[in-house]
């Protein structure tokens, strides 16, 4: 809701602003390619992927992508063409890859990850903002002027309509004064089904979508209701079909159709969820674990339509979280903070971790541990959380 | 023999020369022993305005005094340095509690207490003051209806359990562990940013009194079995050096009483060891005085000079007694001996103390103020050895003279049979096979000196503050917080200049984000911080803690928003928004580590276009080191340049052939060299404390050879072979040599256990480097004479030599 408050905030102040920064940068992120670096491993990373059983590849701050080939023992950074900070990963094949981050970036690998592309930024996501928020006010306007124009109208119906019109005004004027400072939304998270369908998530509510492997990037936010234009912070796929994405302000949208249209779910909290874990009980069936600031965990297992709360037994915001192929449950979050819950069990267990640092994404290793990214770098644990010190990190 | 030629076509002109100061010889002669009595009496005067003026010098320290000003790095630094108060001059006092944990009761009224003792310090910044009891530190906490927070010690606290509990819970929440809370929970930090000056008195902070007081009033009132103290800081450190430096004073007593008894020792007369040590007493007094009326002060690293000045005082007096004894024993009054003792060494001993002077002059080229004013201190003090032990001397000697079997009993010694074996033994130096193989173990052990001493090293090595021993309190409190806190205490610091009003602008935000990426990658590099790192933080505090928007944005209100938070650390820019310190913390302050970062930022100038955000070194304790290094090490071969080219030139006046030069200089570049490779031994850097012990060596180590060689001299004019006038050389003067070189080594080597570390290097250099003067100017010089000099040349001069040597020693004495 912070973001809520100052994205309204944000408007006024931007009037009374003397001006954004030049538009012409001396040392523009985005442009800058990343920087070869020896603690590439060891930079702040926020989310890990896998690329096939023994290979990752993790993304971070200051445009590092780094790979690994040996089940996360030896890392080598990758060659971006840009320095912004990096999100989100996916590969869909071993060799196709696309990553996303702030300045609305999507790169896109087809060597497995060792040279990336540019395949959309801020600025030409920007065009798509501004056309976006321009049809949906026309949308809500036509919408008001029928309802206007039809004396049997409900006078409350028209009222609603006056305020999404001055609500979708103001989302224009926001996404205008953004653009005018630059690409300045970040991108949250990215997944593909496969080489060619791929959706990334990010902030002010956007969801693009592509069906040609990014060649064409299409923003399809309207395809959600939205209309506050909540972030969206990760989206995962179920083994039925269904598409889950976590978001700001208690936000659970669900597709059943493949990304198509979303509905909202409401588990009944306010806060943000940064994460859905599913944990499948079947071919597919499976539980629904939502979770995201100060320890708020909640359960759904029909498919999101009902939700429970359950107790984390933290206050610690949870950020990530997998199931273990042996069906452990797995969660990561601020603070060091590690959530295990055995298989057949329903109350998780904290591990003791002694590193307080963040950590952000997780994957299971083919050889049973667990990868973990975040402040600091690449870390391992074992299946219960416990930190494995790995002496070939170091060197 | 080309000299040779040119000596000869001079010759007349020299024999001018020799009878102009052979005259003004008897002319000053006159006026100073001819008013004996006036001269005594001015003496006094002096000596008691300057001993009443010295008394009240008192150590200082200043940060300025001891940084090269003019070097870019602090010449960039103290141009911005009032804008950039974060990065100051701060105290840390860690309180730990040596039972359990600090979440007791008992601890945190402790904490309470000392936080309430250190506000009420004049000169602590009492708005800055931080520890768990101060309201400027405060948990936070994003929930989903924003931010919460609150003090560390909440309102409602009666020490109780839950209170406690509540305390505890604050501080994880707080981001204070590894800051102002020990990683092990036993130990907190009091924080107290001093002030520039004093506020009462506006003047400048005297660190040596808020260092005392820090003491007085936390250390002594509450450390006890349960409660430890540690204290750290710049303030801190000049405290000790200030309070280590005074204990010098005991050094200088016990340097005394040595010399006194190895005096009385070696002339056998009391009279004479107590009018050595008082004029040498004398000396040093109104070194200081004149010091003082010059407007310089004592500082740790000048306080080296009094003891120098001491010791040459007694090197030059037992010189003056050895002739004066001579002069007695010939048969003499007691002034007839002082005005011979006069006579003969008013030349030599001149030279010897000008070129000293003049070698210490040198220091000059240094542009560090602290070596300045030592090099300054030190010309003072051998300039006042003139006066006092050069005239004062004989003159109160020719009142008090020496005991009938003081001379006796120096005869005795002379003749008897042992020294004479002992001296007879030396001669062996000057066989031509000695002298070979002795050039050529020299020539062994210079080349092994260069090669060895390729691997010294530039600044300090060791851990702490440098200046002060390993294991002295305040390295051990410096350890005590660097093991249990998340801090680095080497701090490198960067100037970042922008535009005004554009340090909190995306352009900056970028550079120095990327700088931040850059530098931490480079070797030696623990962390960095700035005014960018605080606000990616709070950037993502603003959006619920997600670290997936800890990063720079273009979006101006966001940054606005992110720099004007309470949270915001102080200090991380100035008001004019066109200056921001980015913080390296650093591995360890050695030279190579330095140096590593020094060339990194200039690669990344250079690699990187920044436009109009410039990136400035440097500040921080360890900039300050980067930059002292360099100056330094341009300075080590350019000071050792002229301190031979001066000695070297200085020498050449004196006897007038460059082969004499050789014979002289020689011994001293052997000398430095193994000094350098004794400090890559001991692994003591080059620094602005061991960089002018070379100077100094050079400059006293060369009496040793113009007093040798102008004996020898003396002998080959009367016609003596080599070997005879080394002999006779030995029996005269060789002794005082010897006795010259270990009082000095003894005045020195008292250092040796002075609790700063830098004064022990000096003194463990510096004796090292008068007793290999001593050994190469009796050893070596006549090896080198032997293939040097050829002596047969004297025997043309014999004539004008046996009328000088008529005036010298043979004139009979008026009066």
């Amino acid at each position: 809701m912070i973001n809520f408050n100052c994205k309204h905030l944000h408007s006024l102040v931007a009037v009374a602003m003397l001006g954004f920064a030049s538009p012409v940068s001396a040392i523009d992120l985005l442009e800058l390619p990343a920087v070869q670096c020896g603690i590439a491993s060891k930079a702040l990373l926020l989310d890990v992927g896998p690329r096939s059983d023994k290979a990752f590849v993790a993304v971070g701050q200051y445009g590092v992508i780094i790979r690994s080939d040996d089940d996360g023992t030896n890392w080598t950074q990758a060659s971006v063409p840009a320095s912004v900070m990096l999100t989100g990963v996916s590969f869909p094949t071993p060799d196709l890859g696309w990553a996303v981050g702030h300045d609305g970036l999507i790169l896109h690998s087809a060597d497995a990850g060792q040279t990336w592309q540019k395949q959309l930024d801020g600025h030409q996501l920007n065009k798509q903002i501004i056309a976006v928020a321009e049809i949906t006010v026309e949308q809500v306007r036509g919408e008001l002027e029928a309802l206007q124009a039809d004396e049997t109208a409900d006078e409350d119906a028209i009222e609603d309509a006056e305020f999404m019109l001055e609500e979708a005004e103001f989302m224009l004027e926001g996404a205008t004064d953004d653009v005018a400072a630059g690409p300045v939304r970040p991108l949250l998270d990215v997944w593909f089904r496969n080489e060619r369908e791929g959706f990334v998530v990010g902030s002010y509510g956007m969801l693009l979508h592509t069906a040609n492997g990014g060649q064409d990037w299409k923003l399809v936010s309207d395809r959600m209701d939205n209309p506050e234009a909540f972030h969206l912070n990760q989206i995962v796929p179920a083994p039925d079909g269904n598409l889950y994405i976590a978001g700001e302000a208690g936000f659970v949208f669900r597709s059943t159709d493949g990304g198509d249209s979303w509905d909202s779910l409401e588990p009944g909290y306010h806060g943000s969820f940064y994460g859905i874990t599913i944990v499948p009980d079947g071919a597919s069936d499976y539980e629904l674990l939502a979770y995201g600031m100060r320890g708020n965990l909640f359960r759904s297992t029909d498919k999101g339509d009902s939700w429970e709360q359950l107790d984390s037994g933290t206050r610690v915001t949870l950020m990530n979280g997998i199931t273990l192929r042996d069906g452990t449950v797995f969660l990561v979050g601020q603070g060091g903070t590690i959530l295990t819950r055995a298989p057949g069990q329903q109350s998780f267990s904290r591990a003791k971790n002694p590193d307080r640092r963040p950590i952000l994404s997780v994957q299971q290793l083919a050889g049973g541990n667990v990868l973990l990214v975040g402040l600091g770098g690449v870390h391992k644990a074992d299946p219960t959380g416990a930190p494995i010190i790995n002496h070939t990190e170091d060197q | 023999m080309n000299e040779h030629h040119v000596k000869d076509s001079l010759k007349g002109a020299v024999d001018e020369v020799e009878n102009v100061i052979l005259n003004a010889e008897t002319a000053i002669e006159r006026v100073i022993f001819g008013k004996r009595l006036w001269m005594l009496l001015a003496f006094l005067l002096v000596t008691v305005y300057l001993a009443s003026t010295a008394i009240k010098v008192r150590p200082d320290a200043s940060f300025e005094k001891m940084v090269p000003v003019n070097h870019p790095y602090i010449a960039a630094y103290l141009e911005r340095k009032d804008e950039l108060t974060g990065l100051g001059n701060a105290v840390r006092i860690a309180v730990e509690t040596t039972e359990g944990d600090i979440f007791t009761e008992e601890y945190m009224e402790t904490l309470r207490q000392i936080s309430d003792e250190i506000f009420f310090i004049p000169g602590v910044n009492r708005s800055g003051v931080k520890s768990l009891w101060t309201p400027n530190i405060r948990w936070g906490e994003v929930t989903e209806e924003g931010f919460t927070g609150g003090t560390i010690i909440p309102d409602d606290y009666n020490g109780s359990a839950e209170s406690l509990a509540q305390v505890r819970a604050n501080i994880m929440k707080s981001g204070q562990v590894g800051n102002l809370v020990a990683n092990d929970f036993r130990s907190t930090i009091v924080l107290a940013p001093l002030m520039e000056t004093h506020p009462d008195t506006g003047e400048p902070l005297n660190f040596g009194s808020i260092s005392r007081k820090l003491e007085e009033l936390v250390r002594d009132k509450y450390q006890n079995d349960k409660i430890k103290i540690h204290m750290t800081g710049f303030a801190k450190v000049m405290g000790d050096l200030i309070d280590g430096a005074t204990q010098v004073v005991i050094f200088f007593l016990i340097a005394i009483i040595i010399t006194l008894v190895l005096f009385y020792i070696y002339s056998r007369s009391l009279r004479a060891s107590v009018i050595v040590v008082v004029c040498s007493v004398i000396a040093v007094l109104w070194q200081i005085g004149l010091v003082k009326v010059l407007g310089y002060g004592l500082d740790p690293y000048s306080m080296l000079i009094p003891f120098l000045v001491f010791a040459i005082g007694v090197s030059h007096g037992v010189q003056m007694i050895n002739a004066i004894m001579h002069g007695k024993s010939e048969g003499r009054s007691n002034e007839g001996a002082a005005r011979f003792a006069f006579r003969t060494l008013y030349v030599p001993g001149l030279t010897a103390l000008v070129s000293d002077g003049i070698g210490f002059a040198t220091l000059m080229v240094i542009q560090i103020q602290v070596i300045h004013d030592l090099a300054i201190s030190a010309s003072v003090g051998v300039m006042v050895v003139i006066l006092t032990n050069l005239v004062l001397l004989p003159i109160l000697m020719s009142y008090i003279g020496i005991g009938k079997k003081a001379i006796s009993r120096m005869k005795k010694f002379e003749n008897s049979g042992l020294y004479h074996k002992l001296c007879e033994f030396s001669t062996i130096y000057t066989r031509p096979v000695v002298a070979r193989v002795l050039i050529v173990l020299a020539g062994v052990a210079l080349v092994f000196g260069i090669w060895y001493g390729q691997d010294l090293k530039i600044g300090d090595l060791d851990a702490g503050a440098p200046e002060l021993r390993a294991d002295s309190r305040y390295n051990l409190d410096n350890k005590f917080i660097v093991d249990n806190y998340t801090a680095s205490t080497d701090v490198f610091v960067v100037m970042v200049k922008t535009p005004d009003m554009k340090c909190v602008s995306y352009d900056a935000y970028s550079s120095v984000d990327l700088f931040e990426w850059v530098m931490a990658d480079v070797p030696g590099v623990q962390a960095t911080f700035s005014l960018v790192n605080a606000s990616k933080r709070f950037i993502a505090g603003n959006n619920e803690g997600n670290p997936k928007w800890a990063t720079v944005t273009r979006n101006q209100w966001v940054l606005n928003g992110s720099v004007s938070g309470k949270a915001m650390p102080p200090g991380l820019m100035n008001a004019d928004v066109n200056l921001m310190p980015v913080l390296i913390f650093l591995e360890d302050h050695k030279a190579d580590t330095l140096l590593t970062i020094t060339a990194a930022v200039e690669q990344f100038n250079e690699d990187y276009d920044t436009g109009d955000i410039e990136f400035v070194m440097a500040a921080g304790n360890s900039g300050v080191e980067a930059a002292t290094n360099d100056v330094v090490k341009q300075a080590q071969y350019k000071m050792l340049a002229w301190v031979y080219g001066v000695v070297s030139f200085l020498v050449l006046l004196a006897f007038r052939s460059f082969r004499a030069v050789l014979c002289i200089i020689l011994p001293l570049a052997l000398t430095s060299v193994l000094g350098q490779a004794l400090m890559t031994f001991l692994d003591i850097g080059v620094k602005v404390a061991t960089l002018p012990v070379i100077a100094l060596g050079v400059g006293i180590g060369v009496d040793y050879g113009i007093y040798i060689y102008s004996r020898l001299e003396s002998y080959f004019v009367r016609g003596y072979n080599l070997h005879d006038a080394y002999f006779q050389m030995l029996k005269t003067t060789g002794k005082a040599v010897s006795f010259t070189g270990l009082t000095l080594a003894i005045g020195v080597a008292t250092w040796l256990w002075s609790p700063i570390k830098f004064q022990g290097d000096m003194g463990l250099m510096l004796t090292f480097m008068f007793v290999m003067n001593m050994f190469g100017a009796l050893i070596l010089l006549p090896a080198l004479v032997h293939f040097l000099i050829p002596i047969d040349k004297y025997s043309k001069g014999k004539m004008d030599q046996d009328r000088m040597n008529l005036q010298l020693g043979k004139q009979p004495i008026t009066d």
